[in-house]
């Protein structure tokens, strides 16, 4: 079922991370059988996947349309623009060896409002997640080695790599991006988590030191041990390296800031800081910036249609020897309503669409006419309808009353669960908790049928118990005041305002008085980041496990609506926000904790204590279980897994390795 | 004549400033700002921005000036060296957007007005000549639907018709085969196959209109006395038609094609969106969304100056044309 | 009335009655008031006819909705989630039973999740008259659960369908159409009022006040409406009470239709000024307000109230723009504009066809004022 990672002859470099074993929490793949593998065809997929190494350079075939190029003396053979041969990354194929050819069609929004939409599939990141999901594997990096006490890591580039401008790729590149992009923090963004290590003791941070120890190592030294390091890296930092060559021509340090500042202006940039963080953040829509992603752009971004070609320089092949990706081009077409990207689909024209649950029926039943496949990959949050508490409103009352567990069992439980599922996921939603799924790691057993009764009568019972008298209709604060809750969503949000009709219907029929307030982005992220919420419908929690991203689990910064005061508190080491006590801070203390463990069981232990502190305080309740993320992908394509993980941790489409989808037939895939 | 035309111009100056305050006042308005809304556009990507970052940026922005300060800066800016400001969104200057999407405004706008005018005045005279006949009736009823329905509705509509009867939806002004292409006969052939729909759905309105109005101008034409006169003394009809019932009929039509060019600009926006056309009207919306001043600005600002050039036209060709003006004007001076 | 002496005609007899029917007809006409004449031509055309009696019927439905609506706007029926219209049989099994509606089962069809609903044909749920229902009020001032018409038992009678909340879609049309009817006439209505009260003004001083005048219109149509609406209605704070929306939406509608009124209004004042009764009042020293108010305005009544009745068609329009961008009324209450921003998907469009029904009666009131304002204006044409 599982496939076996690239691994080369020897065993100590490039193996999983230490955590690769968190198969001790009873880890079965994330979705079942990840792959999707279809039972019969598996085995051979397998059989082809065993190459570990290309072992001459005779194996190695080109695509016609590079090779035209080589033969008209533009580009160097293929043996000279890849790897050494020992350090030429493997890339697993999921279904079939692929065919060489194809123009993708890919639907986008405009660069401004979905710079990730063609980010992440595209992305190449110095360690990527498993398809697993259980942990890291090196992806532009060949491997890595770390001490015992995880304060010093290794990490091995690849022998003759290249940007897709034929420089040489070296550790120069990882340590342009420390010294003189990420430290300066010249792009807009604080030095990534990942690269500051803990005192246990102190709870004081420390940055990181990064050191070449030749052309392709680079040392990476804490001053405490810092467990996860690479997946942090993984998660925030993503990529960990820029073109040294490129950036010495475009950084102020080194030509000086008026040159510096031209070259913005002709960019179309008014300052050096929105331009940096377009050369080195959002780099991917130059086309004269070397990447080291599979396809790269012809041209700037701004027209409505954008052709990518394949980078000729892509350090990845096949088992079989091919280099990679299999596609040519992608045609990134913009699109300003999903309803545009539907309708394409239908007819065919966009290869891979991805969509919200609620297009399931138009695209499965126009499926056969399309010629597509509908794929369903699960997500990694709790609920797919779910209703966040702000644990610190303003209102005194009200926090009382979110901090009563009554209070929010009552919520919970006078929902009818089955009805919204029938409603908002086409039934396929279950009526449950929010909670993690059976087979997935730190799945409790009961947690989903925790509060999740239909019971207006036991609903009824705790608000009375709570103090909450009816007067006539409507039930009276101890102060006499009617009590009302707002619901607060965002305007924009898909089937905006529907859920929320749904929760005031049921929270009416006991006796709470509730308002529906959609507002538009803006206006959320103020109300939320100053914790002027009471209820909300927006965004998940949950994720693949505590430790990779607990934003949403771990009050460890603002931004999630439940704890948003907690989160700013802790960033501000105590300046703003508000201290949590309790339960919560108990979240933040185990968190800490498991921060600072070295051992994988120990830090599953955490994340377990963690979960179960979730599961026993539901401080955001959820309605109705997840629902599969859509992909319609083209009967003309392969490669493509049928179900995995959907999450950003993971890239989105990315999971599914991009660069190994193929065109069954690549003739027809004209435009 | 001149000198109605020249003060006319003048005061047409401080409108257009009172209208550039009023309308970064309303753009404004709204709680928030441009940096709340990439903050949550961030947050929802994983990246999250502190409180300090937020307010770097907002400084970055001028966004922490009062608004008054900021439209002073910018009015400022257009005056002395003709820039409109920086736009958040696209990290660009405001010109360079809007510099992108105006060709296709252009042309969609222009072929909405061609369409309306070279189909509404000949259907409005086959009305008025053939009144009450079939084909008058035809017309007046497909014209009122299409003006009854909501664009929105019906440019979803009629791209699920194509979609269903031709395969193909017939979205954006290309298709994507020919982008970056030479301009060749067939990519011109896709432009117009383009076009129907967008066309359609922004012109039916006010050809509608303007049917109607050329209808009922046509019919008090030609009751009146002097065509009755030419026809009893044998003029042939067509000609009766075209010298003078045509002519004295097409006089406010003409008067209102200020309007006209306005009213598509503003009423495309909503179509643009459903019909993913490349055009300003979806750029403006969701710069207006987001309060992204300068862009949302400039585009309200430049509309706000079509509309009342569009208003001055109309006001000089009236009173040019109209004869009793006109004659009255000469008596007067 | 007749000039002619009754006993003249009985001496004459039979032969001249006709005659004298002919010349009192015409009498009636010359002396008749401007309104008579007007309804007089208003009955011969038949298209405003038909208008009238269309819009007759929209807006008492409208007023009795609560009563006609079998279900509530939040009548949430999840066992019933998209279904298409109910048929209504009057035979069963040959015999005739009156109107009825049979059980519906319903299923997801595994492979793509639609809603496959099966009539049962044991079960038969008679149409019941004067049912008891949901509570509902007329405009607040009593009460009432009885309903026109409901299904008997556990049936369910969606004669247009229901949405993907299980609401009854004909019970919707019908609550909206409370909201949809009703702004733009109350937006009309202020519309009327500013427009003459401000175009009086600057038509009948002139001058430097009809200049300043001239210039906030000019401003005011110069915005562009669109973004203008969607500022406005973004400045509201979001949690408003039903009839405040409401208000509020009309007053945002009405905020530039007024300058259209006014211009008429103005223009038709400079041209009626010069006007010798006119001139005759203002030497015989009557006050301005009194001449504007007895002798300029009912000169052109009849154009202001055909410029009003073709002004509704623009604002139901406009209504359905503005819910389409998110800013129509908040759940529950609803609104055709709201409805029809619901249906603006392919997949409503493509499987669930029944919800565009709204957009039909969208057409029928905007056709129908339409057609009453041509038929007014014909009427008002003294060339005529």
């Amino acid at each position: 079922m599982a496939i076996s990672s690239p691994t080369h002859g020897t065993a100590d470099i490039r193996r999983r991370t230490a955590l690769g074993a968190l198969g001790g929490m009873g880890l079965i793949a994330l979705a079942g059988c990840a792959d999707g593998s279809e039972g019969a065809g598996s085995e051979e997929v397998a059989a082809l996947n065993e190459v570990e190494e290309i072992t001459s350079a005779d194996s190695l075939v080109e695509s016609p349309m590079l090779a035209e190029r080589v033969e008209a003396g533009e580009l160097p053979p293929v043996a000279e623009r890849m790897p050494a041969l020992e350090d030429i990354m493997i890339e697993p194929v999921h279904e079939q060896i692929g065919t060489h050819g194809g123009t993708w069609n890919f639907p986008t929004r405009s660069a401004q409002e979905g710079p990730w939409d063609i980010g992440k599939p595209t992305e190449e990141a110095l360690f990527r997640f498993t398809v697993e999901g259980d942990g890291v594997e090196p992806n532009v990096a060949k491997g890595f080695e770390v001490d015992d006490d995880l304060t010093e890591y290794t990490i091995h580039l690849r022998k003759g790599m290249k940007w897709s401008d034929g420089h040489d790729f070296t550790s120069a590149d990882v340590m342009m991006w420390w010294e003189h992009i990420m430290r300066p923090e010249i792009f807009g963004r604080s030095v990534y988590d990942a690269f500051w290590s803990t005192d246990p003791s102190t709870g004081e941070r420390a940055m990181a030191e990064f050191s070449a120890v030749d052309d392709h190592t680079v040392q990476v030294a804490f001053q405490h041990p810092r467990p996860m390091f690479l997946e942090r890296v993984a998660i925030d930092a993503k990529w960990m390296f820029a073109p040294a060559h490129w950036m010495e021509e475009i950084l102020d340090e080194f030509i000086g800031e008026e040159a510096a500042l031209e070259i913005a202006k002709e960019r179309g940039f008014e300052d050096l800081a929105g331009w940096y963080e377009s050369a080195c953040y959002y780099y991917w829509f130059w086309s004269d910036r070397p990447m080291l992603r599979a396809w790269i752009p012809t041209e700037d971004a701004g027209a409505e249609q954008v052709t990518w070609e394949r980078n000729p320089y892509y350090f990845k092949t096949d088992p079989a020897g091919h280099q990679l990706p299999y596609i040519d081009q992608l045609s990134l077409e913009t699109y300003q309503d999903p309803s545009h990207v539907e309708l394409q689909v239908l007819e065919g024209h966009f290869d891979i669409g991805q969509f919200e649950f609620g297009s399931f029926t138009l695209l499965q039943e126009n499926a056969e006419q399309g010629g597509y496949q509908v794929r369903q990959w699960e997500p990694a949050g709790w609920y797919s309808n779910g209703v966040q508490f702000n644990m610190e409103p303003p209102d005194e009352t009200l926090r009382e009353l979110f901090h009563d567990a009554r209070f929010r069992e009552a919520l919970s439980v006078a929902v009818d669960r089955e009805a919204l599922s029938e409603q908002l996921t086409l039934g396929l939603g279950a009526p449950q908790q929010s909670s993690i799924a059976e087979g997935r790691p730190f799945h409790q057993e009961d947690w989903a049928q925790r509060w999740a009764s239909y019971d207006v009568d036991r609903a009824d019972e705790l608000l009375d118990e709570l103090g909450l008298t009816r007067d006539g209709d409507w039930r009276l604060r101890p102060d006499g005041e009617a009590l009302r809750l707002v619901i607060t969503q965002q305007s924009d949000a898909p089937q905006a305002g529907q859920f929320e009709e749904l929760l005031k219907h049921h929270f009416e029929a006991v006796g709470i008085q509730t308002d529906v307030e959609l507002v538009d982005r803006g206006r959320f992220g103020d109300l939320n980041d100053s914790g002027q919420l009471q209820l909300t419908t927006s965004g998940v929690i949950g994720g693949i496990h505590p430790i990779f991203r607990p934003d949403t689990v771990v009050p460890l910064r603002a931004g999630t609506p439940w704890h948003t005061q907690y989160g700013t508190w802790y960033a501000a080491e105590g300046a703003q926000g508000v201290e949590p006590t309790g339960d919560i801070m108990e979240l933040i203390t185990l968190y800490r904790e498991m921060s600072a463990q070295t051992d994988s069981a120990a830090i599953d232990d955490y994340a377990e204590q963690i979960i179960q502190l979730h599961e026993k305080n539901l401080w955001a309740l959820g309605y109705t279980g997840p629902v599969p993320t859509l992909f319609s992908v083209s009967n003309n394509m392969a490669n493509v897994p049928a179900e995995t993980t959907f999450a950003d941790e993971f890239r989105d489409l990315g999971h599914g390795r991009p660069a190994q989808f193929t065109f069954i037939d690549p003739e027809v895939e004209t435009a | 004549m001149l000198k109605y035309v020249l003060r006319r111009c003048l005061t047409m100056i401080p409108v257009v400033l009172i209208i550039s305050v009023i309308v970064f006042w309303v753009i404004q308005l709204p709680p928030g700002d441009f940096v709340s809304h990439r903050v949550l556009q961030l947050q929802q990507e994983g990246e999250q921005l502190s409180a300090v970052e937020q307010e770097a940026l907002r400084e970055r922005y001028g966004l922490d000036d009062p608004w008054y300060v900021q439209y002073l800066a910018w009015i400022w800016g257009i005056l002395s060296r003709g820039d409109l400001g920086y736009s958040f969104a696209y990290s660009q200057p405001v010109l360079a957007v809007m510099e992108r999407y105006m060709a296709t405004t252009l042309i969609v706008a222009l072929a909405a007005m061609a369409f309306t005018y070279l189909v509404a005045i000949p259907i409005g005279v086959y009305s008025a000549v053939k009144q009450y006949s079939l084909g008058d009736y035809v017309f007046t009823t497909v014209g009122f639907l299409g003006m009854a329905t909501p664009n929105f509705l019906l440019a979803i509509i009629l791209m699920y018709l194509s979609y269903t009867w031709f395969g193909n939806p017939m979205l954006g002004l290309q298709s994507p085969e020919f982008s970056g292409a030479g301009w060749s006969a067939a990519r011109v052939v896709d432009l117009l196959g383009h076009l129907v729909i967008p066309v359609v759905v922004i012109g039916t309105a006010s050809t509608c209109e303007l049917i109607r109005v050329m209808r009922g101008q046509m019919l008090d034409e030609m009751t009146k006395q002097h065509v009755m006169t030419a026809r009893a003394k044998g003029v042939k009809e067509s000609t009766n038609l075209r010298k003078y019932s045509m002519r004295a009929a097409l006089n406010p039509i003409v008067s209102t094609i200020g309007w006209s060019l306005t009213a598509i600009f503003t009423g495309s926006t909503i179509t643009a969106i459903v019909l993913n056309l490349p055009t300003q009207g979806p750029v403006m919306l969701s710069a207006l969304m987001a309060q992204d001043m300068y862009l949302a600005g400039a585009w309200l600002g430049f509309m706000a100056i079509l509309t009342v050039i569009g208003t001055l036209i109309s006001d000089i060709l009236l009173a040019w044309l109209d004869p009793r003006i006109r004659d009255e004007r000469r008596a007067r001076a | 009335m007749s000039a002619v002496s009754p006993t003249l005609g009985l001496i004459r007899g039979r032969r001249t009655s006709a005659l004298e029917a002919a010349a009192e007809r015409r009498e009636n006409y010359y002396s008749a008031g401007q309104w008579r004449l007007m309804w007089a031509k208003l009955s011969s055309h038949r298209l405003a006819q038909i208008s009238m009696v269309l819009l007759a019927l929209l807006y008492i439905s409208a007023a009795f909705a609560g009563f006609l609506a079998p279900y509530s706007l939040a009548g949430y029926d999840s066992d019933y989630v998209d279904a298409p219209p109910t048929m209504i049989h009057l035979f069963h099994e040959g015999r005739f039973v009156g109107p009825f509606v049979y059980g519906l089962s319903f299923e997801r069809d595994p492979e793509t999740l639609r809603p496959i609903f099966v009539a049962d044909q044991d079960q038969i749920h008679r149409l019941e008259f004067f049912t008891q229902g949901s509570e509902w009020s007329f405009f607040g001032l009593f009460h009432s659960s009885t309903h026109l018409f409901g299904a008997e038992g556990g049936g369910r009678v969606f004669l247009f369908g229901t949405d993907s909340l299980g609401r009854d879609l004909f019970s919707r049309v019908l609550l909206g159409s409370q909201v949809s009817l009703t702004i733009p006439l109350v937006g009309v209505a202020i519309s009327f009022v500013l427009g003459i009260l401000i175009g009086s003004i600057a038509g009948y001083f002139g001058g430097t006040v009809d200049f300043l005048i001239q210039r906030v219109i000019e401003i005011l149509r110069s915005f562009p409406t669109l973004p203008l609406w969607m500022a406005l209605a973004a400045a509201i704070p979001s949690r408003v009470p039903v009839v405040t929306m409401f208000l509020y939406i009309t007053v945002i509608m009405a905020f530039i239709e007024w300058t259209t009124l006014a211009r008429v209004v103005r223009s038709k004042f400079v041209a009626l000024k010069q006007e010798d009764y006119v001139m005759a009042a203002r030497v015989a020293g009557v006050r301005p307000l009194r001449i504007i108010g007895t002798h300029l305005i009912p000169g052109f009544l009849s154009y202001l109230v055909v410029a009003v009745t073709l002004a509704v068609p623009g604002m139901i329009i406009g209504e359905t723009a503005l819910s389409f961008l998110g800013l129509g009324m908040q759940a529950p209450a609803t609104s055709w504009g709201v409805l029809l921003q619901e249906a603006q998907d392919v997949t409503n469009v493509a499987i669930y066809p029944w919800k565009l029904i709204p957009l039909g009666f969208v057409i029928l009131t905007v056709l129908a004022f339409n057609f009453l304002g041509d038929g007014l204006r014909d009427a008002a044409d003294p060339h005529k």
